[in-house]
């Protein structure tokens, strides 16, 4: 046996210097696979940012630049009552109808989980329905059935005799913020049955078994397990309504489109007309400082939300 | 034992009310869509006198709901493979990418999603779309949600990841393997289930799409898509409008969707509770 003629190579021995490459390597094609999104972070997010903050500190319609300081500011903060009453009615809308959704959502989540409810499947892929037609079809069909004349609703508010007179819902404010909020409802309770039926789920067997050895009738049960072990999922829910609630527009948008008379606008509608209504002279900068006060705004609920969430953490 | 029943029959009957009045406004619309414009308006039944389709072939050729459809589905199936490949990498590189910056990026791309300027951020970014001069299609949309950092779908896919064993990578770098190629060779055959859930919720997305797809096709008819289509035909609120049109475009709309849900809702449902519950 002789090994004098067979060479070893070595270079790959050199632990240092091929791993350095190899380690380097293996970050340049991470950084070379999510280049697009990195591009796309500066100029489709971070850009709008600054341009929107920076705009608003100026009188901008489109053409010539003025810069106006705080003047912006103050116009939004003292006389625009039409802004702050938007931010009104998206909260009104947004929070308003959770009183009703989250009860709602937790009861239905509850019988479908429970062993009583057949066909729990039909149940559950029907009320989802809504969220797979799309914005545009649900709020058409709503037109439809809230119009004034020979409405399906009011024929059949008619019928029952709630009502004497066909209600023309689109023409006050509170009936087409009423038709908004069904509408709302109708199409969002489902998804909230899903995250609790899903919370549902993971609560052990174990432990309900135990409860049920111990005596506990369903009440007791619910108050004292299902519920506070519901805690996350409740809490993803709240933080989910905070952060898009105040965002909601497209649904208005194609309902009363703020109607009447801006009456019912929410205040993403409010900034979105500023920018795109071509009826208006146009005030990008005034428009910008409405988008940045409400992104201050909707910062400031988040962040008010997440120390009290923070605080409910330590109870449970 | 009779209490039990009566709970039973109490629940059962909630829910069979609450799903029809859930699913009624559909069953009414589309019971409509089939009657003349007339007998919408003075809504005499429910059930229309008889099957009217000229509504559809009206709309489908007169209205141009025919180019409306075609526009949906290439502008769908176009997101849709866009959204699988950007997720599916995206996730790939932040859960078994190693580079400096990695946690940061991440931490900043999530806060995407409480930082949020809402419509404000819409002028600027059509700004951006007339310079490139794709404001005016909806392949400026495509290319824009390519570009964009979509956090939901990148936390589903890099979830899923997170459950797979390294081992199959690590062994396939000890072969050679660089980290592209163990992408496309092995992570990407076994994304199967997490792509579909993010297929078809990109399909729902781009289908119902309507704010964007309606800025970008204003001056462009031909691209418009259902959606849009549906909403311009009604127009003006105080003309009288073209109902039996109006929804038979809607169903047009609807029904395809509600089609595709039917088979496939196990993985719109994993959609929505992946997401959110963490756990």
């Amino acid at each position: 046996m002789s090994f004098s003629n067979t060479k070893i190579n070595t270079s790959g021995l050199n632990k240092k210097g091929s791993f350095q490459q190899a380690k380097k390597s293996k970050e340049r094609q991470a950084y070379f696979l999510i280049a697009p999104q990195i591009i796309g972070f500066f100029v489709f997010s971070l850009y709008p940012i600054i341009w929107v903050f920076r705009y608003a500190f100026y009188d901008y319609d489109g053409i010539t630049e003025k810069f106006i300081g705080l003047e912006n500011f103050i116009r939004i903060f003292t006389r625009d009552l039409d802004y702050w009453w938007s931010v009104v009615n998206t909260i009104i809308i947004a929070y308003g109808k959770l009183i009703v959704e989250i009860p709602l959502a937790l009861i239905v989540s509850l019988l479908l989980s429970s062993k009583l409810t057949k066909c729990r499947k039909v149940f559950s892929v029907g009320f989802y329905l809504p969220n797979v037609t799309g914005v545009a079809v649900n709020c058409m069909i709503f037109t439809f059935l809230f119009s004034t004349f020979n409405g399906a609703v009011n024929n059949l508010l008619t019928k029952v005799q709630l009502i004497s007179e066909p209600i023309n819902w689109f023409a006050g404010k509170w009936s087409a913020m009423t038709v908004i909020i069904i509408h709302s409802l109708w199409s969002g309770f489902a998804a909230n049955v899903l995250l609790f039926m899903a919370g549902i789920q993971n609560i052990s067997d174990d432990v309900m078994e135990a409860a049920s050895i111990d005596g506990a009738n369903s009440v007791q049960t619910f108050f004292k397990i299902t519920l506070p072990m519901l805690a996350p999922v409740i809490r993803t829910i709240l933080m989910l309504a905070m952060v898009n609630g105040m965002k909601i527009m497209n649904p208005v948008l194609l309902l009363t489109n703020g109607g009447p008379a801006g009456s019912t606008d929410v205040v993403m509608l409010r900034i979105y007309k500023q920018f795109f209504d071509l009826s208006l002279v146009p005030q990008y900068g005034y428009a910008s400082t409405m988008g940045a006060v409400t992104t201050c705004i909707i910062g400031i609920l988040t962040i008010i939300y997440l120390k009290i969430s923070k605080k409910a953490d330590s109870v449970y | 034992m009779k209490k039990l029943k009566l709970g039973s029959i109490i629940s059962h009957v909630f829910l069979i009310l609450l799903l029809i009045v859930v699913v009624c406004p559909f069953a009414y619309a589309l019971m409509s869509s089939f009657k003349e414009t007339r007998e919408i308006l003075t809504a005499t039944s429910f059930f229309p006198k008889k099957l009217r389709f000229e509504n559809y072939k009206e709309a489908w050729v007169t209205a141009n709901f025919s180019k409306y459809t075609i526009n949906s589905v290439w502008y769908s199936v176009v997101s849709v493979l866009s959204a699988l490949y950007t997720s599916a990498v995206g996730g790939y590189v932040f859960q078994r990418g190693q580079f400096r910056g990695k946690k940061f990026i991440f931490a900043v791309f999530t806060s995407l999603m409480f930082i949020t300027l809402g419509t404000a951020s819409m002028y600027p970014q059509l700004e951006i779309l007339q310079v490139l001069k794709i404001n005016n299609s909806l392949w400026g949309l495509i290319i824009m949600h390519f570009f964009a950092v979509n956090v939901t779908n990148l936390h589903l896919v890099k979830s899923y990841l997170a459950a797979l064993p390294t081992e199959l990578d690590e062994a396939a770098e000890i072969d050679g393997c660089s980290f592209i190629g163990t992408f496309f060779k092995i992570i990407l055959p076994l994304l199967k289930p997490v792509m579909a859930t993010v297929g078809i919720f990109a399909f729902g997305t781009a289908w119902n799409d309507y704010l964007w797809p309606m800025i970008v096709t204003l001056s462009n008819e031909n691209e418009r898509t259902l959606a849009v289509g549906m909403i311009a035909l009604k127009g003006d609120a105080n003309a009288a409008a073209a109902w039996n049109l109006i929804l038979a475009g809607a169903m047009i709309s609807a029904i395809p969707m509600t089609i595709v849900y039917l088979f496939f809702n196990k993985y719109f449902i994993k959609g929505v509770t992946a997401g959110a519950v963490k756990g």
